[in-house]
């Protein structure tokens, strides 16, 4: 606990890692009660204020049913940043488990794992969740499944490399001369050492989640309406392309704005958690 | 050499550094003169701001400056005063630099050749550059210039790439060459013969040059005067002769004493542990630098005015009581005495080979021959119990391939067993009484756990009966005897100091109460005061326990302090192994005797034998029928050294594997010629 | 460069296009609607199923199917469109060459505009210019492809600039000026989102350069600051950018899908879009394993470019 609370100081004496925080936490607060706070119902319908620019009455404007843009965001982010996180979270401790164990294992069985890895790899990201998608067919959860699976690969690269580096330390070399059983090296004496980069590499990767998320949703292989998700609003905002921006701009800069948090608070953490960048 | 004008002149010069609580004092009072032909030594431990002073001549600070005073005149050039333009002019022409690290100061993506051609062509211009580039690589002993121009930098060896860094510095024929810790990250053989290098290239030239290490005995060797800094202050300038005789301020005095000799067998001289604190760098600097650590520190006197550098007896000081200093006794103490009773052997390993390589899926499937190093080969030693074995070579020996076979790290064939039985398999009793130091601390200790975790897993591992109560009890009781206070079983290992660390890897191995323990290079890379203490502490547990240790070990200095037997490793084979006792008399195994003839020293006592190896360690991948030594052995006889040398036993369990018959190697010249003075008693 | 290390690496190819193509396949297998029930439509009866399944061969078991569609791939031959009834591979052909079109024009700008503007942030690190190029980069990183190529859309296209037309194709070979003002909005958007993901790789990788020994060694050596970033620093930076680029070319083929979408360009992606759509299999497998390969290739390319470039490489 007192090394968490160390990581958050040292978070807040960092730039990128500061305001990466700071927008993290307003959107946790927009998370728990986005909904409560909204000011008007997201799905109320106001035939008299269609297409409206931003007012008092319309903070952000509203879209083509004169629906309130402000609080269908607010009241999307829940899903959004909950299920970017869950799918980043499946792909991560997938990633992970596999990346961790054939580094340690080291030898044929991780040769034979990597090979495959990087031929899976070799299937572009949003390709692959597309695939899966047509597996599984178009939903949100279908979506989030689709991302998990597809950010595995990245991420078993990246904890499996982690693992080599650590692996050929000598503290690990001492637990082995010590005669450890293999549990206790794994978990005691490796794992906690490659926690730091595989949280930043989340941590980021989350940005990519909440991306590919409401593209899916765009191309309509993802949430369905009348879901208020990010990129579903876009993509229903397409038949009115040209009546007003402000139903493109509105989601459009929520996501980018999420994204930022994340790539924002990934690149905090990773100077705080290295080491080395964190010297100097 | 007194009359000749002086090439670089620093007036008080300081310099601060912005921190996180305040401007650091990196630099403070210095001044100093380099005439033209000399080579002024400068030494001093780590955190002595030794490279900074370099940084500062070279106008490249590492830090943000907050203050800068004083001035660095290069023959007349304020170099403080010149801007970004001006400077890049003196940089390469007027005053260069060879750096530590010739492996990341090279650039990867262009040739040896290149590098000197585009220096030359940015200074000089004009035609003729490849002839002189040939000349440069020539002049710094490299054979076959013209292959070396097209090479890359990895192409080439360690050596090779830090004679290139030179030929670099030379190539404008500057005014002054900074030399910066250049011999550090080689091996000893290769370190001497840079030293050579660079001495001939003095006589010859005449060069000038600030010649930077934390190693006072290569210092002795090249330079014509020594200065010595602490806490960023120079604290004594004397010439070597008289430095190292008669040593006068407290700290070079400290230091000093912390430094192994040749003669130190023959003396029974023991090295002392200073108690140098880090120098104070926030704040006010006080008077006398030094005065913190100092034994002999009076406030009324050495803290009335600011102590500076003053002539006197013909050497700088900066200590207004040296003439008190002086009529102080040593403080070196008693050393216990390791009795080593002649026993069955505790640990026997009889054509232990050991060879690394893995074959890839891609090279089983295309039947390609798999490219494997034989590290270690037809090794056999014994180790008695309570005696100290040290096992001496160069990187690349197999000296911890042979650390990592015993503790079951590496695969290995042949046989191996302990107090008489054969090891098969490394069970928890032969892991228990067989335990692992490693080099770095940094590394050995798992940064995640806590001292206490770190010293409890032996416990819970070896000695499952103690209950949980007399686990906590017992790791007091470790720490304690590792000289360290109780409450640092809660720390993390980042919140030591690096002899601290090494104490803890130390007591962590000395837990499980075992019967032998493996030291792999534990002292490389510590001060040598901090060193100094580690080896006594070693001896003082030896001493209560019992245990016996195996001391791996690049550094010969120290090795007369540890060892009762020496093993001495080439190419993966022990060439030779021998009592401690007849180290200063032949016969010795001829790589031995250029391996110990390469260590600098700083003995006034005694003189060191001048012999060097040429070419380069070759790495062993296939079946080296001959004598592992051939390719570079000075003494080598002919093609006969092909074949399986024959192993000479000159009794007393001194072995050594060589061709040359029994009777010239008895009749080899000693390493080391000693000083009548100390000779006499003995006679 | 070393004949084993080119052999090896195509080794490595042939080893990733027989497990794409085992994905490829594997994914539209287990799809729950099978062709011929995609072809009949919901109320068809059993015994028409069965004609049609046992027509399609798709009552064969997995590994034949499989073996047929791999041998029909190797020759070209990708099957019949479950939606057109046409053949595929044509269709696929003629989608490709667009879409590389697109794909091969923005990377050649994003190289153009990347590079130096990541080099000369890292070398004005910490000042306005450097500031300025991280701060749009990081927003371009953070803004998915469809968002920017609507906005764009709406800003260019719309009645009251309408400096681009907003969606079509027209081929060079027919009007040159025509098609690429037709392109052009596809093209400024992969450009700007890649732009910000290459320069802020160089401008990392540069500024790790600038840091490291033997940059200091030349500036110490007095070498002239325009030798010191061109000989050393940018030489040595831009090697890993290769591979940074080539790993991007995988972010593209996922920019160009939305793109093309957007845009309603008729290249790989939309036809990629359209199969999932109407569950066109031999359609969706085509498409997927041509991208797939378009990476996997792309990669191989920067590893060998790499090798030729660094000297060290073949002695890994």
């Amino acid at each position: 606990m007192r090394k968490l609370f160390a990581i958050l100081g040292a978070l807040m004496r960092n730039p990128q890692g500061a305001l990466g925080l700071v927008l993290f936490l307003l959107l946790l607060a927009l998370v728990v009660l986005g909904p409560v706070l909204a000011p008007a119902d997201p799905e109320s319908f106001n035939y008299g204020a269609r297409f409206a620019a931003p007012s008092l009455e319309f903070p952000l404007g509203t879209d083509w049913y004169g629906r309130d843009l402000l609080s269908r965001v607010m009241s999307g982010a829940r899903s959004t940043v909950l299920l970017a996180l869950l799918a980043t979270g499946i792909g991560t401790v997938a990633g992970a488990l596999i990346g961790v164990l054939s580094g340690y294992l080291g030898g044929g069985a991780d040769e034979v794992v990597m090979r495959l890895n990087d031929a899976v790899m070799a299937i572009p990201g949003l390709l692959f969740a597309l695939m899966i998608i047509a597996v599984l067919g178009s939903s949100s959860i279908n979506a989030v499944i689709a991302i998990g699976i597809a950010q595995t690969p990245g991420m078993a690269r990246v904890a499996r490399s982690v693992t080599l580096q650590v692996r050929a330390l000598d503290y690990v070399s001492a637990a082995r001369a010590r005669g450890e059983p293999t549990s206790w090296i794994v978990l005691a004496e490796i794992l906690p050492n490659t926690i730091a980069p595989i949280i930043v590499e989340a941590t980021i990767r989350v940005a990519f989640a909440v991306m590919t998320l409401a593209t899916l949703s765009f191309l309509g292989l993802g949430a369905q309406p009348p879901s208020p998700e990010w990129g579903l609003m876009i993509a229903e905002a397409r038949s009115h392309l040209f009546r007003s921006p402000w139903p493109i701009i509105v989601p459009g800069a929520a996501i980018a704005l999420v994204a930022v948090t994340f790539n924002l608070l990934g690149d905090g953490l990773r100077d705080v958690l290295n080491p080395r960048s964190g010297g100097h | 050499m007194s009359d000749t004008p002086p090439v670089l002149t620093i007036e008080n010069y300081a310099l601060s550094y912005a921190g996180p609580d305040g401007p650091i004092r990196i630099l403070d009072d210095i001044n100093l003169t380099i005439r033209r032909g000399e080579i002024l030594g400068l030494v001093g431990e780590s955190g002595s701001a030794k490279s900074s002073l370099a940084n500062a001549i070279m106008r490249d600070p590492t830090g943000k400056v907050v203050h800068e005073s004083g001035r660095i005149l290069l023959s007349g050039t304020d170099l403080t005063a010149l801007g970004e333009k001006a400077l890049q002019k003196v940089r390469g022409e007027r005053i260069s630099m060879v750096f530590q690290n010739a492996a990341t100061a090279l650039d990867p993506t262009q040739t040896l050749g290149d590098h000197l051609i585009e220096t030359l062509a940015q200074h000089r211009g004009g035609s003729g550059l490849r002839a002189k580039t040939l000349e440069l690589l020539g002049h710094v002993g490299l054979p076959d210039p013209e292959t070396m121009l097209s090479r890359y930098p990895h192409e080439v060896s360690g050596g090779e790439k830090q004679r290139v860094l030179l030929a670099l510095a030379l190539a404008c024929e500057p005014e002054l060459i900074v030399f910066d810790e250049p011999t550090s990250a080689l091996d000893a053989t290769t370190g001497a013969r840079l030293l050579d290098l660079v001495r001939g290239l003095q006589h010859e030239t005449g060069i000038s040059g600030l010649f930077i290490s934390h190693d006072l005995g290569t210092v002795a060797e090249i330079a014509d005067r020594i200065a010595v800094i602490y806490g960023g202050r120079i604290v004594e300038i004397a010439e070597p002769g008289p430095l190292f005789a008669r040593p006068r301020h407290p700290y070079t005095r400290a230091l000093l004493s912390s430094l192994p000799r040749p003669s130190d067998s023959l003396t029974g001289r023991r090295l002392a542990i200073s108690h140098a604190a880090p120098a104070p760098r926030l704040g006010m600097p006080p008077p006398c630098i030094y005065s913190a650590s100092c034994p002999h520190h009076l406030p009324e006197l050495c803290d009335a005015a600011q102590v500076r550098l003053q002539v006197r007896d013909g050497r700088q000081l900066a200590c207004v009581r040296a003439d008190a200093v002086e009529q102080s006794r040593s403080e070196a103490t008693e050393w216990p005495a390791v009795t080593v009773p002649v026993d069955q052997p505790l640990i026997e390993v009889s054509g232990m080979d050991v060879v690394y390589g893995r074959t890839s899926l891609l090279d089983r499937i295309a039947r390609r021959p798999i490219r494997r190093t034989r590290a270690l080969v037809d090794t056999s030693l014994t180790l008695r119990p309570g005696e100290t074995l040290a096992i001496v070579g160069e990187s690349g020996c197999g000296k911890s391939t042979l650390a990592r076979a015993l503790t079951g790290l590496a695969p290995y064939s042949g046989t191996l067993s302990l107090d008489g039985t054969t090891v098969d398999e490394m069970d928890r009793a032969y892991r228990s009484d067989v335990q692992i130091i490693f080099q770095n601390p940094d590394s050995s200790l798992n940064p995640r756990h806590t001292i206490a975790t770190i010293l409890l897993r032996p416990l819970k591992l070896f000695r499952p009966e103690l209950s949980r109560r007399e686990r906590r009890e017992e790791v007091t009781k470790i720490l304690e005897r590792v000289r360290l206070p109780a409450e640092y079983a809660s720390r993390f290992p980042h919140q030591l100091s690096g002899g601290e660390k090494q104490r803890i890897a130390i007591a962590r191995s000395f837990a499980a109460n075992p019967k032998v323990i493996i030291c792999d290079e534990i002292t490389s890379g510590l001060d040598a005061s901090v060193q100094a203490a580690i080896v006594r502490l070693l001896r003082d547990i030896q001493a209560e326990t019992g245990v016996a240790l195996i001391f791996i070990t690049h550094d010969l200095g120290v090795l007369r302090h540890v060892a009762h037997r020496i093993a001495v490793m080439y190419l993966g084979e022990i060439v030779e192994t021998r009592d401690m006792a007849s180290l200063d008399h032949p016969p010795y195994h001829p790589y031995t005797e250029a391996l110990m003839s390469s260590s600098p020293s700083i003995d006034p006592d005694s003189e060191t034998t001048r012999i060097r190896l040429t070419g380069e360690l070759p790495t062993r991948s296939e079946a080296l029928p001959g004598c592992p030594f051939e390719s570079r052995c000075p003494r080598r006889l002919g093609e006969i050294c092909k074949t399986p040398p024959p192993l000479h036993d000159f009794g007393n369990g001194h072995r050594i594997l060589c061709h040359i018959d029994a009777r010239t190697l008895a009749e080899m010249p000693p390493v080391w010629r000693f000083s009548k003075t100390i000779m006499e008693p003995l006679s | 460069m070393s004949v084993t290390f080119l052999i090896r690496r195509l080794f490595y190819l042939v080893l990733t296009a027989i497990v794409v193509s085992m994905i490829v396949f594997g994914v539209t297998q287990v799809l729950p609607a099978n062709a011929a029930q995609m072809i009949l439509g919901e109320y068809a009866t059993e015994e028409a199923l069965a004609v049609l399944n046992a027509r399609l061969g798709l009552d064969e078991p997995a590994v034949v199917q499989y073996w047929h569609w791999l041998s029909g791939a190797l020759t070209g031959d990708f099957g019949t469109s479950l939606r057109t009834s046409q053949p595929v591979a044509p269709v696929i052909m003629e989608a490709f060459g667009r879409s590389a079109l697109l794909a091969g024009f923005s990377l050649g700008l994003v190289v153009l505009i990347s590079i130096p503007l990541g080099a000369v942030a890292a070398l004005r690190r910490g000042r306005a210019t450097d500031l300025a190029v991280s701060f749009v980069s990081y927003l371009g990183v953070s803004l998915p492809e469809f968002v920017l190529a609507t906005l764009l859309l709406v800003w260019l296209a719309g009645p009251s600039v309408g400096l681009f037309p907003a969606s079509g194709y027209i081929s060079f070979l027919v009007d040159p000026l025509d098609a690429l003002h037709h392109i052009a909005l596809p093209v400024i958007t992969l450009t700007i989102i890649l732009t910000a993901h290459i320069s802020r790789m160089v401008r990392s990788e540069m500024v790790d350069t600038l840091g490291s020994d033997f940059v200091r060694a030349a500036r110490l050596r007095g070498l002239s600051r325009r030798r010191v970033i061109v000989n050393h620093a940018l030489r040595n930076s831009l090697l890993p950018a290769i591979t940074v680029i080539a790993l991007d070319v995988g972010y593209l083929i996922g920019g160009v899908i939305v793109v093309e979408e957007v845009f309603s360009f008729p290249g790989l992606g939309r036809q990629l879009i359209l199969a999932i759509q109407n569950r066109d299999l031999p359609m969706l497998q085509a498409g997927a394993l041509v991208m797939a390969m378009t990476y996997a290739v792309a990669n191989l390319l920067a590893d060998l470019a790499y090798a030729a470039l660094d000297k060290r490489i073949q002695f890994e």
